[in-house]
């Protein structure tokens, strides 16, 4: 595990690194761990016990903003100007991609998942028309929230 | 007064109702501390009997990945409560001593109701100005890597454990007879000597139990704590633990309780903190008691 900054053996200060993560029980800390940490694979990694687990995005976003060793994952939509994104190549070779709607929706950006919405049998009345709306004007809502609309 | 006028069955009748309301009232506080202990026993119990007690002292706390090991939450509390109660005993004697013996009365009057300001002062907000403020000062005063530490948890309990051990302490140096500070002062004593070495230790027992009110307040607190100690399960063992993040018992279950299976082992662990939050506390305020009944036995003095 990387402790220290300079340990990745490039240019830049030799600082230590703070690992930001949501609670254990939110769904991106899920995420996150079964795709990134371990890869998508059976394994029985974990987050270091280093960890700073956050009760909020908006708790990892202030820690970000105020301190340069600091390093987490959050939302698309909670990432203000202030924040540096950082660039991720799905293979060693590969180009770095940064995250936006257009790298996520062509599959360009590889740390991204899908949120779903379950109903009981074929959705009527005021569920389907929540859902229209959801699937309709609400897509414009996301889009301006910053978080990645539908592709369709 | 028509007192005698009144029938005498009515007046019995409204006697017998008033005493009723107020007994229920007085025995339904004890009843709804059984019940809560009871409810927590219930819940929790199965907590230790389900893990193994060498997982339970384990060093990782991955609840969702059934490592349930509290010793890093158990030291985390302990050290963010001893580390406030250091900080805030020294400040809150001294404010007492100074509110009850030095300051002259205008300035007695000022700073009196500025202290019960400061105990109303609700711990969000303490907690926000600790994680905006306080912890990028502490990071770069430090020279810790984040300034979310248990050291910048134990500041702002502090802060909030201050008013309760001023408030005690100075009830506590106002109970020392006027005549122990006439005599000292009149055999030659300085106004700093005769604090210092007759009045502080004539109250010695009354500020102890300041100091465990305060302990009680401190490991009690949840939401300053969680919002900024970092919250990292990791055990505080080594001698910068202080500067590092950790994380508490009272943290762990306000932000895990909120998304956690009902009837889960991971629902009963929160419960079996609970319990051992519980203990404690009440281990705590068994020893402010104790102290508090001591100085009764002594009249006052030590």
């Amino acid at each position: 595990m990387l402790k220290r900054y300079e340990d990745e053996g490039r240019q830049g200060e030799d600082r230590p690194i703070v690992l930001l993560s949501r609670e254990s029980n939110s769904g991106t800390y899920v995420y996150f761990l079964e795709e990134v940490i371990r890869l998508g694979e059976e394994s029985e990694l974990l987050f270091s016990p280093e960890t700073l687990l956050m009760p909020s995005s908006e708790g990892i976003s202030a820690e970000i903003r105020q301190n340069p060793n600091a390093i987490g994952y959050d939302g698309l939509g909670y990432v203000t100007p202030d924040q540096k994104m950082l660039g991720v190549a799905k293979d060693a070779g590969d180009p770095y991609v940064l995250p936006s709607a257009d790298t996520v929706n062509d599959g360009a950006y590889p740390i991204s998942r899908e949120l779903f919405m379950y109903t009981a049998g074929e959705p009527q009345g005021a569920v389907k028309a929540y859902l229209d709306y959801i699937l309709g004007e609400g897509q414009g809502l996301i889009k301006a929230l910053g978080f990645v609309p539908l592709t369709d | 007064m028509k007192f005698g006028a009144q029938p005498r069955a009515r007046a019995g009748w409204s006697e017998f109702a008033l005493e009723s309301v107020v007994r229920i009232a007085g025995f339904s506080t004890i009843g709804f501390v059984l019940l809560i202990f009871l409810f927590l026993l219930r819940e929790g119990i199965p907590f230790f009997v389900e893990v193994p007690l060498d997982q339970l002292l384990g060093r990782y706390w991955y609840p969702t990945f059934d490592r349930f090991g509290i010793l890093p939450l158990v030291l985390g509390s302990i050290l963010v409560t001893i580390a406030s109660v250091l900080i805030a005993l020294p400040l809150g004697v001294a404010t007492a001593v100074f509110v009850r013996e030095v300051a002259p009365s205008w300035a007695r009057d000022i700073l009196k109701p500025l202290i019960e300001v400061l105990a109303g002062i609700p711990s969000v907000v303490l907690g926000f100005f600790g994680m905006t403020l306080v912890a990028p000062v502490i990071r770069e005063v430090l020279g810790a890597p984040t300034g979310l530490t248990a050291f910048t948890g134990a500041l702002i309990l502090a802060y909030m454990a201050l008013p309760t051990v001023i408030s005690v302490a100075e009830d506590a140096l106002d109970a020392v007879p006027k005549s122990y500070r006439d005599a000292s002062l009149a055999m030659g004593a300085t106004q700093w000597q005769t604090i210092w070495r007759v009045v502080v230790p004539a109250a010695k027992s009354g500020i102890l139990t300041a100091v465990m009110l305060g302990m009680g307040r401190a490991i009690g607190e949840t939401m300053a704590v969680m919002m900024v100690t970092g919250n990292a399960a990791r055990m505080p063992i080594t001698l910068d633990s202080l500067v590092r993040p950790v994380r508490t018992m009272t943290a762990t279950v306000a932000a895990e309780m909120g998304e956690v299976a009902q009837g889960s082992i991971h629902y009963h662990a929160l419960f079996g903190i609970g319990i051992a939050l519980f203990v404690l506390t009440f281990l705590i305020n068994l020893a402010g008691a104790s102290a508090i009944f001591q100085k009764r036995r002594r009249g006052g003095l030590r």
